[in-house]
């Protein structure tokens, strides 16, 4: 058999390729699940710009409070070592056939160490307690707005303190949002008590500082090294033409401080990952950010 | 017209759902990688529908990420022996002596593509050179580098 003949043989062999029973089927499965990722991931990229605008707002309101309080803020004890706890102060349930919400709100409250009987000392935590509420109500507003006549759509909010030592309080508000299937989000509120102030991501650091690029190579540094030691886990860090990799840490990127006091990333579903990675989290090391901290 | 994107491609990964898997599986050669790469690429070319510029694009595309994906599963698994670039002393070698299903192995990846998709796929030239995204010569002058490296002479 010459070379030519032999070409054209594996043309055959090629173009008798089939996929395999059942594959067809699983295709369907992936293109509907692909569809349904990205709507999620949309709705995801529309609640995290219109949470900016809230801040922004919130920013607004604030303001004018702020001179008036200063003087009695003066003569308060600082709240260190005061003692924060979180109570549900209003539930929103609601259910039919299609339907169904499950919300609470959360407040804060906080008493000094020294006056247990005066509540709502904290500037800060007055500051997270409307922001978290203005938050959920939003929630609750789509929600309603959105309720529909067949399938079902639900909304589950519920809060949790994440970190509760000397120096950092940290409410986390999560809402769970079902259509098709369930798509979770989170909002992490940062106070810190030695400051009683809500601390955002970039307050954190020096203000010459690029945090942001030092965190992002970390956090991409990371995302390899999982990636390398396990085949099940995938984050979209390639950045080629069709893949939005993970390129930067966001302005109101969620963050916590775990109980060894080290930073730590948290992402949204959708946001880096497969729906199948969850929410990730990342610790970033103290020599990552340690040199870009501001020197207090 | 962001709205007729993903309908386009879901209508491709349907129709020319064979095709792709073809494309594929002559690069991992078994049937469990090939679903797995042409399921990653369905995945991706679903979720990143807006990246899309044309409809009229959508199986040019497809077939773009399908190469990609497979590409990207033979170095991660490493095969395929990273030949993405120009190697010149590779160029100069021909595999006269070996047969020729051992040949096309062992051609770099790149020159096996258009050989791929020139003759067992049918394509133009003008295709091959979107889906790669280089241009026409570049292409021309890569398959017949890679046809003289196989020794096979067709006559058009």
């Amino acid at each position: 058999m010459d070379r030519k003949q032999e070409f054209l043989k594996m043309k055959e062999e090629y173009q008798e390729i089939t996929p395999r029973k059942g594959d067809r089927e699983k295709m369907e499965e992936i293109i509907q699940r692909a569809r349904r990722d990205k709507e999620k991931r949309k709705r995801n990229r529309v609640l995290r710009n219109w949470g900016l605008a809230v801040a922004a707002a919130l920013a607004l309101i604030i303001l004018p409070n702020t001179n008036a309080n200063i003087a009695h803020a003066m003569e308060k004890i600082p709240v260190l070592g005061g003692f924060f706890r979180i109570v549900t102060v209003r539930k929103y349930e609601y259910s039919d056939s299609h339907n169904k919400a499950d919300v609470e709100v959360p407040k804060i409250l906080t008493e000094d160490a020294e006056n247990t009987d005066r509540t709502d000392s904290s500037e800060a935590a007055r500051t997270v307690n409307r922001s978290a509420e203005e938050y959920i109500d939003r929630l609750v507003g789509t929600f309603q707005k959105d309720m529909v006549k067949e399938g079902y759509s639900g909304l589950d909010v519920s809060h949790q303190t994440v970190t509760d030592t000397d120096i950092w309080f940290t409410l986390k508000i999560t809402a769970v949002e079902t259509k098709a299937s369930g798509y979770e989000f989170s909002r992490y509120y940062n106070i810190d008590k030695t400051a009683d102030s809500v601390v955002s991501l970039k307050d954190l650091f020096a203000d010459d500082a690029d945090y942001n690029t030092a965190l992002t190579e970390e956090i991409r540094r990371q995302m390899q090294e999982q990636m390398d030691a396990d085949d099940g886990v995938i984050y979209w860090l390639e950045d080629d033409e069709y893949t939005e990799g993970f390129h930067a840490v966001k302005e109101n990127q969620n963050f916590y401080f775990n109980e060894d006091g080290d930073l730590v990333i948290v992402f949204d579903e959708y946001e880096v990952a497969p729906g199948s990675m969850g929410c990730p989290e990342f610790v970033i090391p103290a020599e990552v950010t340690e040199p870009l901290m501001a020197q207090s | 017209m962001g709205k007729e994107k993903e309908p386009a491609i879901i209508q491709m990964l349907e129709s020319n759902y064979g095709k792709y898997y073809r494309m594929a599986y002559c690069y991992v050669h078994n049937d469990a990688d090939t679903m797995d790469i042409v399921q990653e690429s369905a995945y991706k070319a679903i979720f990143h529908s807006e990246k899309l510029m044309n409809p009229d694009y959508a199986d040019t595309w497809i077939c773009r990420i399908v190469i990609h994906e497979s590409i990207n599963f033979l170095r991660k698994n490493g095969r395929g022996f990273a030949e993405i670039t120009e190697n010149t002393a590779q160029a100069e070698e021909t595999y006269e002596d070996i047969d020729l299903r051992n040949a096309m192995e062992k051609l770099p990846v790149k020159d096996k593509t258009v050989i791929v998709l020139r003759y067992f796929e049918d394509m133009s030239l003008e295709q091959i050179a979107d889906i790669l995204k280089e241009n026409v010569n570049t292409v021309k002058s890569r398959l017949y580098r890679a046809l003289g490296k196989l020794r096979v002479c067709l006559d058009e």
